[in-house]
C-alpha cells in the first residue's frame, strides 16, 4: 500500500477535501496548503519500500470517509489535562508532540492523571528531525486547518466514528524484563541521578558503568502483563547525570531488557500472531537505528519512526498501533 | 454489574499483586497507576481514592471493558 508521496500529491489530496495524518520533513510540511490535515515532522520512515531517510517524501494516512466527525485542536502544556474533555463519544484522538518540548515533557510525566484519559483510544506520537540537524533545528507540529505551526504545543485530532464501530489501541513490544537487577527510583524524571538497585541506593551512572549496561536496552517496566520501556539516552559519568527519553516513576520496578537478536525477524513473528491491519501505527526511531532497520520492513506495518510513541502514555522503542473493529 | 465501591474485591484490585490476564492496554494502564499509587500509600484514604478512579474508569467503559471485569471479577 502506498503511504509515501510527494509534495504535489499531498497538495492534490489536501484541495480534493481529504482528512489526513502527515508525517515528513518540516520544510516540505510548509508548503502544504491549508486543509483538513495534521502533521508532525519527522524524515524517518517504515515505508512500503522499507525503513528510509526522506526529506521530499511525506507519509500520509488518509482517513476512511466514514471518518467524518473530527475536530483539531492544539493545546500548550497547562492545557493538556483538558485532552480527555475533548474525546468524541465513539471515537479516538491522534496526538503529535513537539520533542523536547514543555508540552513533550508535561505529557510524559503527568499524563496517566488526567481525568478520563484512559476513556478513548490516545495514539500518537513525538515529532523530532534529522539527526544530523541535532541542535540546528526543533521538532514542530502543524494544524493543517489553521496553518499553525508550532515547537510547543502539541496538536491533536479528536475523531469519532460511525456507531457500529470502535478504535482499539495496542503495542507490539518485543522487549521483555531480563533476569536482572530490580531498579526503582525515589522520584519521577527524565534526568535521574540516584536509583535503587536490589534495595540498595547507588549513583546511576556509576550502576551503568560499572556493570557495562548495553544502553541499546531498555529499562523494562511490566505493567500487568504488558512490557512498557523507558529508553536510555545518555549516560554522564562525570555529572552523574543519566539522560532518559521517557522518565521512570517511583513504585515502579524496572530491569534492563533481554537482548533482542534479530528485531526484523522477531518483530514478523509477533505481527503474525498478532494478525493486525492497523490504520495507524508508528515505532521508535531508535529501534530504526540499533535494529538496523534502514531498507529492512517491519512486515505489512508502515508509518514514521519516531522520537517517541504515545499509546495513552509516553512509551520509547515500541510499535504502537490502532485497528477500527465492528462492534 | 460492576461491584459497588466498597465489595472487597476492589481492595484486591487495587492494593495487591495479584496478577489478572487483562485484555485492554487501557485497563492496564490505569490499574498500574492505581496500584503505584496504593504501593507509595497504603493509607485507607488512599486505598479508597484508588478504589475510586478505578471503579469510575470501568463504570464508564463498561461496555468495552466487559471481557476485563469478567476476569477481575472472577466471572472467567
Amino acid at each position: 500500500m502506498k503511504t509515501l508521496y510527494t509534495l504535489s500529491e499531498v497538495t492534490e489530496l489536501i484541495n480534493k477535501g481529504e482528512a489526513l495524518l502527515l508525517s515528513g520533513d518540516e520544510r516540505i510540511l510548509k508548503k502544504l496548503p491549508k486543509g483538513k490535515w495534521i502533521a508532525g515532522t519527522i524524515p524517518y520512515f517504515m515505508s512500503e519500500k522499507g525503513g528510509l531517510l526522506s526529506h521530499n517524501e511525506i507519509q500520509v494516512v488518509k482517513l476512511p470517509a466514514v471518518i467524518s466527525d473530527f475536530t483539531i485542536k492544539t493545546y500548550a502544556a497547562n492545557e493538556l489535562k483538558n485532552i480527555p474533555t475533548d474525546y468524541l463519544s465513539n471515537g479516538f484522538s491522534y496526538i503529535i508532540i513537539p520533542a523536547f518540548s514543555g508540552a513533550h515533557i508535561d505529557f510524559a510525566k503527568d499524563c496517566s492523571t488526567y481525568d478520563g484519559l484512559f476513556d478513548r483510544p490516545l495514539i500518537g506520537w513525538i515529532s523530532g528531525f534529522d539527526l544530523a540537524d541535532v541542535g540546528k533545528t526543533d521538532a514542530k507540529v502543524i494544524n493543517g486547518m489553521t496553518g499553525e505551526t508550532t515547537d510547543s504545543k502539541a496538536v491533536v485530532m479528536h475523531l469519532n466514528l460511525p456507531s457500529e464501530s470502535y478504535a482499539k489501541l495496542n503495542i507490539i513490544n518485543l522487549f521483555k524484563q531480563g533476569d536482572g537487577d530490580t531498579i526503582t527510583f525515589k522520584t519521577s524524571g527524565f534526568e535521574m541521578i540516584d536509583c535503587i538497585v536490589n534495595g540498595q541506593e547507588v549513583k546511576f551512572a556509576d550502576y551503568i558503568t560499572a556493570k557495562k549496561i548495553n544502553t541499546q536496552l531498555p529499562l523494562v517496566a511490566d505493567y500487568m502483563g504488558e512490557m512498557i520501556n523507558v529508553s536510555f539516552q545518555a549516560v554522564d559519568v562525570a555529572t552523574g547525570k543519566v539522560n532518559l527519553y521517557a522518565p521512570v516513576f517511583p513504585g515502579i520496578e524496572y530491569r534492563i531488557a533481554s537482548p533482542v537478536d534479530d528485531y526484523e525477524k522477531e518483530f514478523s513473528a509477533e505481527l503474525t500472531k498478532a494478525n493486525i491491519h492497523p490504520l495507524i501505527s508508528c515505532n521508535c526511531i531508535l529501534n530504526y537505528l540499533y535494529a538496523n532497520l534502514e531498507g529492512k520492513k517491519t512486515g505489512h506495518i508502515v508509518g514514521p519512526m519516531t522520537f517517541g510513541e504515545i499509546a495513552y502514555m509516553l512509551l520509547n522503542q515500541t510499535m504502537v498501533y490502532l485497528t477500527i473493529e465492528k462492534k | 454489574m460492576i461491584p459497588e465501591k466498597n465489595d472487597s474485591r476492589w481492595k484486591e484490585v487495587v492494593a495487591t499483586s495479584k496478577e489478572y490476564p487483562l485484555g485492554a492496554l487501557a485497563a492496564k494502564m490505569l490499574l498500574m497507576r492505581v496500584r503505584t499509587m496504593v504501593k507509595l500509600d497504603h493509607s485507607p484514604a488512599k486505598i479508597e481514592e484508588a478504589i475510586g478512579i478505578a471503579h469510575d474508569f470501568f463504570a464508564k467503559n463498561e461496555e468495552m471493558l466487559k471481557g476485563d471485569l469478567d476476569i477481575l471479577f472472577e466471572k472467567k
